[in-house]
């Protein structure tokens, strides 16, 4: 009587789950030109043949060294190019870098680090709310907010 | 938990739906991340390089090459942040300058929800710090080409891969990924039924009714089957129900009701009205009917009010009868004067009946208080009253406390303090009349760190307590705490304890009394989130012998998986109390353990929505 009742629910479960679930699911590729990290910081140290940040943070002061943009891309096998544009409060464009090329020779690169950095002087028109996007081959890619206050 | 997961596909309308080249979701996080997604809004269709959505905090922003269409209109821009429910959104350009074009319904909005709108062009640090790394980290994530969110904000997907820690583990022709963040409208569910070795058959189920801003009520059924297991003394099975309903009667009075009922004979119910007034009185009306195992059911009638009279005070009444007879009521006022002084009235009478025998105790307190606190010291006058009519004792008991405001000094590396406290009790039983009356005063003296060379720094901190009392038995309490502390590198800390304690009673000539000491190293290792330890070691100087040691040891093993153990060693018994291990996954809004306990010899596993 007992095993009766474990066939019935196995076959119960086999029907429904057949229903439900497939084998027949391909695997979809991972992205490429993956966007891992993107981090604003006041420093950068060599990590190996990399790049590392360091003392990330979204808040600076007037009279900080500067604004570090850190990023860090995954999976790259194109060749590509890479811009930074920082937006100061009130929405105007305060700097854009040239488009930097990457991987030229289209090989595969695991990792890829990159950073620029806003030189920050200490005046009060630097204070408030900044914007600064990336851009992989002209289009955005990530964005990061961060403030710089007043002393 | 997961049981929940796993539940069949909701038949609940689908809100919107996103395809693209690649799309996951974290179960843990409930968060999507998506490539080349197209997605329709506002009767535009939607392209974007990339999707970025956190479920919880209903956040939608697509990002990198994002076009609106619809016919005869093409919009371009690099992030679109969107609401589906409200059905608006806002497109934004990085060109000369940040270009803002905002779409959908905003007529009829307030300051306040414009201002919100606003804000939605810079999104919280959450979208930013959202990223597919991140979504692939989790215990549970799903991949597929379809997902759709529900009006309830439930995720679904299509041909859907399960990656459990990292790896594909199976496929789902169509799957609910999340478990629902929000309540179904009106329905019944069935939550679980599961079996446990401890608990037998489990069956959770739930019903629950709701109308628009009037009506809410959530009715629980749990049911426990234990006649299945072996060797279980207790009853076959249990079943609890529980009820919760609101009523919204009008804007100023609604209505609450909870019940309860258990199968050993065990039942409550209450129902409470809210009435507000006015912007400063409210009165709460209860009617409750209670029945514990073993004992007959009481039925109370109550209410209770507070008002808010500004300048005037506060005053909270409250009131409560039960058909036996029993009668509980209380009266508070307080108000602060003149800046500095406040004034604290409470009184209380309390008829209940005795457990067990047809008497009822019968008791009145009351107090005031009055208390002065300026910058340099602090001063509060009590008086407390107990009348115990049924046992005819009245206690009354005036107290006074004085102390001094901690006060720096010494360039603000010492702190010291001074309390004095006065009690005097007048206790009359019948025609018997007993007095006594006691004076503690307390001094400490403390220092802020001192730092005696780079990464070794000293405190401490010495107490001394004088208790007088009318029976002259005198105490005279001291202690002394020191602790240094060396940062032997970073993250790494070595710390000293040493801690002296005495107490002494003194009676005419005689002096008796003890002390005792501790000496304890610490050692401590936090140098970054994957590794946060410390051990010590306790040693009695006095006595000259090892006391105890204690470890608390946590490190990350691999992927979010943490390894804990909790170790007590007693050198005195020369014996292991207790050894805890841990195996610890976080995974966002669930966490998962193993778990070891050397005292209940158990092994146990767990899963706890956080």
């Amino acid at each position: 009587m007992k095993n009766r009742w474990i066939f019935i629910f196995c076959v119960i479960t086999l029907f429904v789950g057949e229903r439900c679930v497939s084998f027949k699911i391909e695997p979809l590729p991972e992205p490429e030109k993956l966007v891992k990290t993107l981090v604003l910081c006041k420093g950068i140290i060599p990590d190996g043949e990399l790049l590392a940040p360091v003392d990330e943070t979204a808040d600076f002061v007037l009279g900080d060294s500067g604004v570090i943009c850190f990023l860090e891309l995954t999976n790259v096998s194109q060749a590509m190019t890479l811009k930074w544009k920082w937006y100061a409060p009130g929405g105007a464009l305060f700097k854009e870098t040239s488009a930097v090329p990457v991987n030229e020779n289209r090989l595969y690169i695991e990792t890829v680090t990159a950073y620029d950095k806003l030189d920050t002087q200490d005046e009060e028109r630097f204070a408030g709310r900044w914007v600064v996007v990336i851009l992989i081959d002209g289009e955005l890619a990530g964005r990061q907010t961060f403030s710089i206050h007043g002393q | 938990m997961l049981s929940a997961t796993f539940h069949l596909v909701s038949a609940e309308k689908i809100l919107i739906e996103f395809k693209g080249s690649y799309l996951a979701y974290s179960y843990d996080f409930s968060q999507i991340y998506g490539e080349d997604v197209r997605f329709r809004i506002l009767t535009y269709e939607v392209s974007c390089d990339h999707l970025k959505i956190d479920i919880s905090a209903r956040l939608f922003y697509a990002y990198g090459s994002v076009v609106l269409k619809k016919e005869g209109e093409r919009l371009e821009g690099d992030e679109f942040f969107f609401n589906p429910e409200e059905k608006r959104g806002t497109l934004v350009s990085y060109k000369d300058i940040v270009e803002v074009k905002r779409l959908g319904s905003r007529e009829g909005l307030g300051a306040a929800e414009a201002e919100k709108e606003e804000d939605i062009a810079f999104p919280t640090d959450l979208l930013e710090t959202l990223t597919l790394s991140k979504l692939q980290s989790s215990l549970f994530y799903f991949t597929c080409e379809i997902i759709q969110v529900t009006e309830a904000y439930e995720v679904l997907g299509e041909r859907v891969i399960l990656h459990l820690e990292g790896l594909e583990a199976v496929g789902f022709n169509k799957f609910k990924l999340s478990s629902g963040l929000k309540q179904r409208s009106s329905g019944f569910s069935l939550d679980k039924i599961w079996f446990t070795k401890s608990q037998g058959i489990i069956a959770r189920g739930s019903y629950r009714y709701r109308t628009p801003d009037r009506v809410n009520s959530l009715t629980q059924l749990n049911y426990e089957e234990r006649s299945v297991l072996k060797d279980y003394v207790g009853p076959d099975r249990q079943v609890d129900i529980l009820n919760s309903t609101s009523f919204v009667i009008d804007k100023d009075t609604n209505a609450s009701f909870t019940g309860n009922y258990n199968s050993s004979n065990l039942w409550n119910a209450s129902l409470v009205l809210n009435k507000k007034w006015s912007q400063s009185f409210s009165t709460n009306f209860d009617i409750s009917y209670n029945k514990p195992i073993n004992f007959k059911g009481e039925t109370w009638f109550g209410f209770d009010s507070t008002l808010y009279g500004g300048h005037w005070g506060d005053l909270a009444l409250a009131g409560r009868y039960e058909v036996q007879d029993q009668v509980l009521g209380s009266l508070t006022y307080g108000k602060t004067f003149l800046e500095r002084f406040s004034l604290l009235l409470n009184s209380m009478y309390s008829k209940i009946k005795i457990v067990g025998s047809d008497d009822y105790s019968e008791i009145f307190t009351g107090g005031v208080s009055l208390s002065y606190d300026s910058r340099v010291f602090n001063l509060s006058s009590d008086y407390y009253l107990n009348h115990d009519l049924f046992g005819s004792q009245l206690l009354s008991q005036p107290q006074l406390r004085v102390g001094i405001n901690p006060f720096t000094f010494y360039g603000g590396i010492l702190v010291a303090s001074v309390t004095n406290i006065f009690i005097y009790s007048d206790v009359k039983l019948g025609a018997e009349h007993q007095d006594s009356y006691s004076n503690n005063t307390i001094f400490s003296l403390s220092t802020q760190p001192m730092y005696m060379v780079p990464g070794l720094s000293l405190d401490m901190s010495v107490a001394v307590e004088q208790f007088l009392e009318k029976e002259d038995r005198n105490f005279t309490s001291g202690g002394f705490i020191g602790r240094a502390t060396a940062e032997i590198r970073r993250g790494f800390f070595l710390e000293g304890l040493y801690n002296f304690q005495s107490r002494r009673r003194t009676r005419d000539w005689l002096i008796e009394g003890t002390s005792s000491q501790d000496l304890s190293a610490i050692f401590r290792a936090n140098p970054s989130n994957r590794l946060n330890s410390w051990v010590s070691f306790s040693y009695d100087p006095k006595n000259g012998r090892w006391t105890q040691s204690f470890a608390d040891i946590s490190f990350e093993v691999i992927r979010k998986w943490k390894f804990h153990t909790l170790v007590n060693y007693d050198f005195i018994l020369d014996k292991l109390n207790n050894i805890d291990l841990f195996l610890v996954r976080e995974a966002g809004r669930v966490q998962l353990r193993f778990m070891w306990r050397s005292l209940s010899k158990q092994f146990s596993v767990e899963l706890i929505p956080r």
